[in-house]
């Protein structure tokens, strides 16, 4: 009886396991490596409805991240600022800007416009008209009701994407930690420096757990007077040394690393 | 003796069933009911390929992260931070006795509603007020204003434009329409026109009722309430004299010494008042008790005399089963022999009980007996100044009511303070009411043919024999309700009301306080309150209900906020001085007769869950276990075993199903047939039926229905959709509102096979060993106080290291306690948990597959002495000893959620560590890493791990559902199908009190929070704290000689223990047994 199979065949058990073995590892490593948080959420910067620059506001005007986020020592959420809190500047400032096109007219400040447009009863709106000695479509404007003005000083509020998102289970106090030394930075980066926020940290459970087992004892947390100021870092190894000597039992420090901390 | 708590002497029964088969809770052969561990439906091999499929399709969806949007205010509201809950002072106004609440709000929706601690409850709620938010959001409330005969807008795409549009048309026609009805009720000055509605509590409401009454000076007043207090006002107002301004009854039991209760079962939360009853009872039932106090213990005692087997009954110390007719015999038996005593001067009629006062009403003590001893007890009461009350239950006769005050009267319980008489409002219901049967023959007769109901269903539960749903839609009817009911269907118009967490409104309360109901939220669905449609009949126009609100009490500004955050408009009133009209009295008293006993009689209850039926599209509480039977989505016909067998009826297991038979009652004509449920210690010829089931025109939970095709909830595969129990109000007619004689009560021959048949929970989840509750009674505590500890040391080796962390001083350990002296097996806990943390609700068919998902459960054992039952005679037949097992039983309850154990065996078989312990000893669960192995459940010696077989969150893909969202604490996480899930100890409210301090700098005031089932408990015999703290109120409790641990033996040493239930039987009543006890060993 002649051989069906050829001789080289009785190799392929080695060359198939070595390949299966190997098919499996490259496919671990590359979900591992490529898929991971770091990779996939780090950098995400959508586009907001309104180019807010923090560059500007925290890093040249020296805002206190507390005018806008006010409840951050409060609340477990930071919360995003009221259009109220805008307007308390916007409705005066930069609300118009020379037209580029024409040099002797004003515009309204297309950055803004999104927001100031909330706050008109009435707004303009381009339509392609046709009149009665020009019966080709052209382009002009109407004035309608504005839709996102609700009346009694209500207005539909402005969309803004969100970037930094924690999975639904798990609970994430701002408070807690903001009171506890640690400062904004550690988690959401020099947010003074970016002209559009996009995320820094990867926001994993690893990232938290980072800090939370952390031995050296710092946990992330520096003075209390220094956690709004994003810039800021220990002097020297001495003064940190000193700040953990004082704090780390003054803190308590994160024992909370048990499940029921965040997953509740 | 003490020997009574060891297991070889003290055998529980789960069920009727399994005490009548011998089959103690020792047998349980299975682990867990049958469908709680396997799936059903589809094969396992059909499984993995949907879910092999749908991985693949999640994997490729996950690619791309989703957009997420944030809105912010416009501008922002004062004093509310996002994330973080405020608390508004409210009540819930209810004609059995306004509740004062303190409601959470989060983001600007009620999300927990708790009792205020300034109110008469002192922060304890009941099922129905934690169900009320389950209401609120109910997607099958009335949102539009309906018309006869006018389809309705559909509103199956969730709130589109369109609809909108539709429910804002529907309130503009009726604004017209409201407009002809008031101007053609003013063209004869109202005397067409009738308003019928609930009693008033609201001092607002009273307002306007006057001022309809200027605009409309011949409207007519009617009012009804299915489960009224008509009886004990009267009997109020007899003994009082008829001149006297109206009132009514107040009871303080935290110091009486002896309370009988003649068929009042005040522990259930339907009772009139029943949270500060219980509270009163369950003073003088807690003991912080050392060893050397042990001696000094001094119980109330509670005797309970009824037909049914309540839960008043099951936590009273003496019970005495009688037929409904006789239970008046009891009082006037007992007044007898008080004659010579406390009540002389007193004349009875002559009376000849036909009670068979020989026979047993409980193991060893005849029914003479028990009543020589009672009567005996009042007489002592009296001459030691020890207070007694007699608690006379609605359903008895005026005459029996009046007998029971004036015994009230001379044993000194007003003169004590234990009753009191507070007035009641200030201008009298009297004044402008009149009964719901005049307002029938008012509607017969033609003369009225304009009717305006606020509230209520009384074409579903008015007197049967008034025809009620004919009058409505005969006259032209406007309808004020919350859902579209009975009622509604036949009315001309069906306007939707708003729930009180949407109005303004006052109420009074039983204390004669005035609490403000404010609203949490704004109407929903544009509903209007009573006293917004009173007002438009008053001619006042369109009126807010906030300033009808504040004309009432003429306040503004500040004065009006002040008010607000305290709650209350006024405080308690000083109490009526009692003048009792004993001329009047005696006569009452000669029509006193002797009962007539029938062969079979009727008990209507007022039910547990239902209540009169207005909770029927509560799922919350639909689900909820009845505290005796443990059925949940039904009701049923009770009666006692003995009564089974005579009827040959009864519930068995056969061939792997359930088979339950079918009795039809007949009374006055009229047949109802409801399935056979056997409990034992229901008085012998007794069917006791619940009010408030079969519901028809009701939303989708009341039908028995799913919501939409993507909902799967409630979850009834397997059994056709049909409302949830049968209505028994038709043979419920006026003059016997509580308990009838039945024409006959027979078997039809019907079965209920398998899932049709009553869901019960009672043999779910057995826990395969014994000497669960501890019970002994005062006179065997005081000779022996450590009873409920260990006899012998526990094993406490283990392999498992050990924690250094649990005993390190300084750190919280949490730990729970619960007295089961004060525990009534109400159930508020249940809800309580259920809303605080987002436990999804089953449906009936999957309550039969034992897959309830309650974190804490209610285990009610019967028990009965076994020594007793063997002692009797060896030819005793079947049917004899059924008989026998009515008269000894007992009945104990338990509450069972996660007993967080330091050595936990569920978390050293997880295999993916989605359970693990966390270093303050809470036993933690990590939903989002569960894969739903279900090991744990295995290996729970406790079985209180619940699995999800579902998804409760996928009905909200159907858009009409949308507004269910908003029950949802955000707190807790929804947990999604495949993933187990337990009793947490809160765990988010431990963490947001650790945080609170920290974010404050301040030391944890480890007593500053609670869980949300001890926070409602009404008796608090729920306690919870830091173990390690020794100033702590558990710290105390554990240390109690009470306390004791479940199952000792397998050294999981659980951080929730339990103190020892203590009876408190009458001396003269046990001493036979203590003999026997000595003879024994």
């Amino acid at each position: 009886m002649s051989n069906i199979f050829p001789k080289w065949v009785d190799r392929m058990r080695e060359v198939v396991a070595v390949a299966t073995i190997g098919g499996f590892l490259t496919v671990v490593f590359v979900v591992n490596t490529y898929f991971s948080d770091d990779n996939l959420v780090v950098g995400y910067t959508p586009i907001q409805p309104i180019p807010f620059s923090h560059e500007f506001h925290v890093g040249q005007l020296k805002l206190d991240c507390r005018y806008c986020h006010t409840n951050v020592e409060r609340s477990q959420h930071s919360t995003i600022p009221a259009m109220d809190v805008c307007m308390g500047c916007h409705q005066k400032i930069k609300t118009e800007i020379v037209n580029p096109e024409k040099k002797d007219e004003k515009i309204v400040n297309p950055k803004l416009a999104p927001l100031l447009n909330k706050y008109k009863s009435e707004i303009t709106v381009p339509v392609k008209i046709k009149s009665d000695n020009n019966p080709d479509l052209q382009a002009g404007s109407k004035t309608i009701a504005n839709p996102d003005h609700l009346g009694g000083g209500q207005v539909k509020p402005v969309e803004w994407v969100r970037v930094h998102k924690l999975p639904d289970y798990v609970y994430f106090n701002h408070a807690v930690h903001v009171k506890q030394g640690v400062s904004c930075v550690e988690c959401h980066g020099r947010v003074d420096q970016m002209a559009e926020v996009g995320q820094q940290k990867s926001f994993s459970m690893k990232f938290c757990l980072d800090c939370h087992r952390d031995e050296s004892k710092l946990y992330g947390t520096r003075p209390a007077d220094k956690v709004f100021d994003l810039g800021w870092s220990f002097p020297d190894e001495a003064a940190k040394k000193q700040h953990i000597e004082q704090h780390s039992s003054k803190l308590n420090p994160p024992k909370d690393k048990d499940c029921s901390s965040c997953h509740r | 003796m003490p020997q009574m708590s060891h297991d070889n002497e003290r055998t529980l029964w789960r069920s009727a069933q399994a005490m009548e088969a011998g089959a103690a809770v020792s047998d349980a052969s299975r682990e867990f009911p049958e469908g709680a561990s396997e799936a059903s439906g589809f094969s396992r091999r059909g499984f993995m390929q949907i879910m092999a499929a749908s991985m693949a399709l999640a994997g490729a969806a996950s690619c791309r992260r989703p957009e997420e949007k944030i809105l912010p205010y416009a501008s922002a509201p004062e004093g509310l931070i996002p994330g973080k809950s405020n608390f508004y002072a409210s009540a819930i106004p209810r004609s059995r006795g306004s509740l004062g609440v303190l409601v959470k709000s989060t983001d600007g929706r009620p999300t927990k509603i708790d009792g205020h601690p300034g109110s008469v409850s002192k922060g304890a709620s009941d099922s129905f007020a934690q169900a009320d938010l389950l209401d609120l959001y109910d997607p099958d409330r009335l949102q539009q204003v309906r018309f006869h005969g006018v389809a309705a807008a559909s509103d199956a795409e969730g709130m589109t434009a369109k609809y909108r549009l539709e429910l804002r048309q529907s309130f503009l026609k009726f604004d017209k329409e409201l407009e002809a009805f008031t101007t053609e009720a003013k063209k004869n000055g109202g005397s067409s026109l009738a308003i019928l509605s609930a009693p008033v509590t609201s001092p607002t409401e009273e307002r306007l009722r006057t001022e309809v009454k200027e605009n409309l000076p011949k409207a007519s007043f009617a009012f009804w309430e299915a489960l009224n207090d008509d009886n004990s006002a009267e009997a109020l107002r007899l003994f009082r004299g008829a001149a006297a301004p109206d009132a009514r009854l107040r009871v303080d039991l935290s110091k009486v010494d002896t309370i009988v209760s003649l068929d009042a079962d005040f522990m259930s939360p339907s009772y009139r008042d029943s949270l500060e009853l219980v509270r009163g009872w369950a003073e003088r039932r807690k003991l912080g008790s050392s060893k050397e106090d042990a001696g000094k213990t001094d119980l109330n005692r509670l005797w309970s005399v009824e037909a049914n087997f309540s839960l008043t009954g099951s936590n009273a110390d003496h019970r005495l089963r009688v037929k409904p007719s006789q239970i008046g015999d009891v009082l006037v038996l007992v007044a007898q022999k008080l004659a010579s005593g406390p009540l002389k001067g007193l004349t009875l009629p002559a009376f000849d009980s036909k009670l068979k006062l020989d026979d047993l009403s409980a193991k060893d003590v005849t029914y003479a007996a028990a009543i020589e001893a009672l009567a005996a007890e009042l007489a002592s009461n009296t001459l030691k100044g020890r207070r007694s009350v007699i608690l006379c239950g609605e359903s008895q006769p005026v005459n029996v009511q009046v007998l029971a005050l004036l015994i009230n009267s001379a044993l000194g319980a007003f003169a004590n303070g234990s009753l009191s008489i507070v007035p009641a409002a200030a201008k009298a219901d009297k004044l402008l009411g009149s009964s719901i049967a005049e307002l029938a023959e008012g509607i017969k007769s033609g003369r009225i043919t304009q009717l305006v109901i606020l509230g209520g269903n009384p074409a579903y539960d008015a007197p049967a024999e008034l025809g009620f749903a004919d009058l409505v839609a005969k006259a032209k009817t406007i309808h004020l309700t919350h859902d579209y009911n009975e009622t509604s269907e036949k009315a001309a118009i069906a306007v939707p009301a708003a729930h009180w967490l949407e109005s303004w409104g006052d109420t009074r309360c039983s204390d004669g306080s005035v609490s403000v109901i404010q609203p949490l939220i704004a109407p929903l669905f544009d509903g209007l309150t009573s006293n917004e449609l009173l007002a438009r009949l008053a001619g006042l126009g369109k009126v807010k209900g906030h300033d009808l609100l504040k004309a009432t009490h003429g306040l503004q500004g500040r004065d009006f906020e002040a008010v607000l955050s305290k709650g209350q408009f006024s405080g308690p009133v000083a109490p009526l001085a009692l003048v009792p009209d004993l001329l009047g009295c005696g006569k009452v008293l000669a029509s006193l007769k002797a009962g007539e006993p029938a062969e079979f009689e009727v008990v209507f209850v007022p039910d547990a869950k239902m209540l009169d039926g207005r909770y029927a599209n509560n799922a919350w509480l639909q689900e909820l276990p009845e505290p005796i039977t443990k059925i949940a989505w039904d009701n049923a016909a009770l009666v006692s075993m003995a009564t089974a067998r005579k009827l040959g009826a009864g519930h068995r297991r056969s061939n792997g199903t359930d088979q339950t038979d079918v009795l039809s009652i007949k009374v006055a004509g009229v047949a109802a047939e409801l399935p056979v449920w056997p409990v034992p210690g229901i008085a012998d010829g007794v069917v006791v039926l619940a009010l408030g089931y079969g519901r028809t025109i009701v939303g989708h939970v009341g039908r028995g229905e799913k919501g939409s095709e993507v909902a799967n909830y409630p979850v009834n595969t397997g059994i056709a959709a049909a409302p949830v129990g049968v209505n028994v109000y038709p043979l419920r007619r006026s003059g016997s509102l509580f308990s009838a004689k039945a024409d006959s009560v027979a078997k039809t021959g019907k079965v209920l096979e398998g899932r049709e048949g009553p869901a019960s929970t009672q043999e779910h989840w057995a826990m395969e060993d014994r000497d669960l509750v501890k019970t002994a009674s005062v006179s065997e505590f005081q000779h022996d106080p450590l009873f409920a500890r260990e006899k012998e040391n526990p094993v406490t080796a283990s392999l498992f290291p050990g924690r250094p962390e649990w005993d390190k001083p300084g750190s919280h350990q949490w730990a729970m306690v619960i007295d089961l002296n004060a525990c009534t097996g109400c159930g508020t806990c249940s809800i309580a948990c259920q809303a605080e943390n987002n436990i999804s609700v089953v449906g009936k068919a999957e309550v039969h597959n034992g897959r309830e998902m309650h974190w804490i459960r209610l285990d009610r054992y019967f028990y009965a002495d076994e020594r007793w039952l063997k002692n009797q005679p060896e030819s005793l037949s079947d049917a004899e000893l059924s008989a026998k097992y009515d008269v000894a039983v007992e009945a104990y309850h338990q509450p069972i959620g996660c007993q967080h154990c330091q050595m936990a065996p569920c978390e050293q078989v997880c295999p993916v560590a989605a359970t693990q312990h966390s270093p303050e000893g809470l036993n933690d669960m990590a939903y989002n890493r569960c894969i739903g192995t279900r090991y744990c459940a295995n290996n729970c010696p406790f079985k209180v791990r619940r699995f999800n077989f579902f998804a409760p969150q996928e009905e909200f893909k159907a858009p009409r559902f949308e507004v269910k969202k908003m029950v949802y604490n955000p707190n807790v996480t929804v947990r999604s199908r495949g993933v187990i899930e337990k009793c947490t100890y809160c765990t988010q409210r431990i963490s947001e009190a650790k945080i609170d301090a920290k974010v404050a700098g301040e030391k944890l005031a480890t007593d500053s929070f609670t869980t949300a089932c001890a926070e409602a408990c009404p008796t608090q015999a729920i306690t919870f704290g830091d173990k390690n703290d020794a100033k702590s109120a558990v710290s105390a409790k554990r240390a109690d000689v009470r306390n004791y641990t479940l199952l000792p033996g397998l050294n999981v040493q659980p951080r929730t223990s339990f103190l020892a239930r203590l009876s408190n039987p009458a001396a003269s009543l046990v001493k036979a047994e203590a003999h026997e006890h000595k003879g024994h060993h």
